[in-house]
């Protein structure tokens, strides 16, 4: 027999609406709410030991600390598998289930399913980490997830790796992997070209990313006097790298008083960059970020500098650290009542 | 005086190979090319850029790694009109993709040079196994190669030059590796003139000439080229190493076929021009396979990449404009790998889908972890495009018995004869931009 815990929302586990968004988890033995449903479909000797439910404002607020208190809750029923949700595309719901199975596939060391939509924000998030299975989109698909969430759990219960993510109805981890195919690539184009042509559907072999290009934002108007600044993601920092910012897959970012330079001199600042050809940058700090020209429009009198460099690592950075580092400064250089920023690229 | 056909049909004799050996006399008989090996390092070691040169022939299954490789052809050889071979390397540049060529099918030559002080070492580790896990990611696996292991001289391994950037070599390194193709080319010729008097197995006719069958798609292929010769000189503007991109142009198909394209330099070896890919171009040949049955394939455009924003949209806007001139309904778009050429490649995608031509493009992928989109650029025009693998995939190579090729690894710590892992880049070819392989990259 598998020993199954699940994970619920305030609302599936019958405890409020959004009036009870804000409360904190709590635990009640055997199954509650839409876990009644669930238990229906377990196979064999597998039950439902014990619920935790959750509030979808707590958890959205509570970061990893509220995360924490699931788990604390959930291994108290010494679980084999969890189950979370399904939360079908809701966001804070969704989110939650993700975090909780991925931290009890971390810290408990048992296997934990949810199911989500393909689009929401849990699936986006927690995809490549927690098997997800592909849901509706609302609470209509109900009893088709719990029939399909019950056989993940009965089977991941007695300890078997699941299939492919087509096989399982689930989400794919969003990862991408070589394999080989029957027909050589030029073939493969031929045919894909010709099924485009005809109108009909055809699958790319390399979806785009899902990001939007970031639009630039008009102009400042010409002789208005602003703030201007200096942005690098050339790992630009003071010679010696005394916060050891990485050359490669930075994960934050640094800011240094560049306020009283004229520019910066060799043996003064350094690129870290891993990725590049650093020996110029080193050489004459001014050609990758360029403060002796901003200073000397300053200078001037067509524009005030701000006191700091913002300076990260772009080599290797992830889209999802990037795009946070990106609003972290821009949020930073408002606050600073920045109109301006040069960012140098590399 | 007008006595010509005014037609272009290139008629490729292939000879099967099933064996290659050592022996006393070169010649072929019954599928099985006999080398006589110190007659053929004789004549390749004649030019005085090479201290020596060696030859040795593997077969897939053996116990092999071939390191620092340069390049890979097939064994050719101009029977009508003769002496046109490898037009402008080994003879002065001379109308091809017509006549009558012989193959040797089945077998490449494979060059290999220890690098020099001169030359960039960046990207030139280039290596494939014949046998064990890796052997399936290389075309040259699967071939019989006679590999021509071309050693410096003294001189020139003592130089204390340096390259000048991660593209270009010293003018000595440059001839180095130019004297290491043209023994590979020559080797190539060497081996195809023992077809000569021969009635091929098969032969198969290239032939553009206009659709028998109306209202077929019209298709035209825009080609990205990397940094190939073209009739002897390097493709003018081609590659990001500064100067400026030289306009698109168009090409008959026959002349990639023949020998017209040579590989130029030592890009990264999974995407490497090699020429034995281009003379079997998977994509010229499936579109040729398919012409006046299902296609009507209106020829080839060559483009390279701008290193300016304005040379790409000159080079983009004229890659277009050609490709519609020639009346295309749908285009085939390669990238030829690297940072600078992705954006020319996604440029002219856009430019012909907002015309009104459908495009598909192959393209390699360069996530080095699985998370990464691996793109370099993207625009949303670029809708159907087939993968021709991730090369920053990591990969196991077994243990050889045997090296050719040098001693030490470049850029890999460690005996080359060793189990080690390392990025597909390494193996030659094997992402290459034709999409001749199989590999392709998937999400999971």
């Amino acid at each position: 027999m598998a020993r199954v815990v699940h994970y619920l929302n305030q609302f599936f586990g019958g405890l409020g609406g959004e009036d009870q968004a804000g409360m904190g988890p709590v635990s009640e033995p055997g199954p509650v709410g839409s876990g009644r449903g669930l238990t229906r479909f377990l196979e064999g000797e597998n039950r439902i030991v014990g619920t935790v439910i959750g509030g979808d404002n707590y958890m959205a607020q509570g970061g990893s600390r509220a995360v924490d208190e699931v788990i604390g809750l959930i291994s108290r029923f010494d679980p084999d598998v969890v189950v979370a949700g399904p939360a079908f595309g809701s966001g804070r719901y969704g989110l939650a289930c993700g975090a909780v199975c991925a931290a009890v596939i971390e810290h408990i060391g048992v296997p934990a399913v949810t199911g989500l939509h393909a689009d929401s924000p849990g699936a986006e998030e927690y995809r490549a980490w927690v098997p997800i299975l592909a849901t509706a989109e609302t609470a209509a698909g109900m009893t088709t997830a719990l029939e399909r969430l019950a056989h993940l759990a009965s089977r991941l219960g007695r300890g078997e790796a699941l299939g492919s993510a087509a096989e399982e109805s689930a989400l794919t981890k969003g990862l991408r992997r070589n394999t080989f195919e029957d027909l050589r690539g030029s073939t493969r184009a031929i045919e894909m070209l010709l099924t485009k042509m005809r109108g009909e559907s055809f699958a790319t072999e390399w979806p785009l990313p899902s990001y939007e290009p970031a639009e630039a934002s008009e102009p400042i108007a010409s002789g208005a006097s602003f703030r201007l600044a200096l942005v690098t993601e050339a790992g630009m920092v003071p010679a010696g790298n005394p916060d050891r910012l990485p050359s490669g897959w930075a994960t934050d970012w640094l800011s240094y008083p560049i306020h009283g330079r004229e520019g910066f001199a060799e043996g003064e600042f350094e690129s870290v960059h891993g990725g590049i050809d650093t020996s110029f940058a080193n050489q004459d700090p001014d050609r990758q970020v360029p403060l002796d020209a901003a200073r000397s429009m300053e200078q001037e009198g067509r524009l005030s500098l701000h006191p700091e460099l913002l300076s990260t690592t772009g080599n290797m950075g992830t889209l999802r650290d990037m795009t946070r580092i990106g609003a972290e400064m821009g949020r930073a250089l408002i606050a600073d009542g920045v109109q301006a920023a040069i960012v140098g690229s590399t | 005086m007008n006595s010509g056909p005014r037609r272009q049909i290139l008629d490729v004799g292939a000879f099967e190979v099933s064996d290659v050996r050592a022996g006393t006399e070169t010649a072929l008989a019954d599928g099985i090319l006999t080398i006589n090996i110190e007659e053929l390092e004789k004549h390749l070691s004649a030019d005085p850029e090479l201290a020596a040169v060696s030859v040795e022939i593997i077969r897939p299954g053996e116990s092999v790694r071939v390191i620092n490789a340069i390049d890979a052809v097939e064994p050719r050889i101009k029977v009508d009109p003769p002496g046109a071979d490898f037009s402008g390397l080994l003879t002065a540049p001379q109308l091809v993709g017509t006549g009558t060529t012989h193959a040797l099918k089945g077998v490449a030559v494979v060059e290999t040079a220890l690098p020099v002080p001169g030359e960039p070492r960046y990207w030139r580790e280039a290596i494939f196994d014949m046998a064990g896990s890796a052997a399936g990611y290389s075309p040259l696996s699967e071939l019989i190669n006679v590999v021509v292991s071309c050693e410096p001289t003294t001189a020139l391994l003592e130089s204390e030059d340096r390259p000048t950037n991660v593209f270009q070599g010293t003018p000595e390194a440059v001839e180095y590796n130019k004297a290491v193709r043209l023994a590979g080319l020559k080797a190539a010729r060497y081996l195809a003139e023992t077809t000569l008097g021969k009635k091929p197995d098969r032969v198969d006719t290239y032939d553009l000439a206009p659709s028998p069958v109306n209202g077929l798609p019209a298709v035209v292929y825009l080609y990205q080229l990397a940094i190939p010769f073209l009739h002897g000189e390097i493709a003018p503007g081609a590659g990001a190493i500064g100067g400026t991109a030289h306009l698109p142009t168009p090409i008959h198909p026959n002349e990639l076929l023949d020998g017209a394209l040579v590989c130029g330099w030592n890009a990264i070896a999974c995407m490497r021009e090699l020429t034995y890919t281009v003379q079997n171009h998977a994509i010229v040949e499936d579109l040729y396979a398919r012409h006046g049955e299902d296609i009507d394939f209106r020829g080839v455009v060559l483009f390279t990449n701008g290193d300016t924003r304005a040379a790409k949209a000159r080079l983009a806007n004229h890659a277009a404009n050609l490709a519609i001139m020639m009346g295309a309904e749908g285009a085939l778009i390669n990238y030829a790998g690297g940072g600078h050429p992705a954006v020319d490649a996604m440029m002219i995608c856009r430019n012909l889908e907002r015309r009104g031509v459908t495009t598909t493009m192959l393209s390699m992928e360069m996530a080095a972890n699985p998370g990464e989109s691996g793109f370099v650029h993207f625009v949303p025009e670029a809708d159907a495009i087939v993968s021709t693998g991730n090369y920053e995939e990591t990969v196991l190579l077994e243990p050889v018995e045997r090296v050719i090729g040098g001693d030490e690894l470049i850029r890999i710590k460690g005996n080359p004869s060793g189990a080690f892992e390392a990025p597909l880049a390494i193996v030659m070819a094997s992402t290459h931009q034709f999409g001749g392989t199989h590999i392709r990259g998937e999400e999971y």
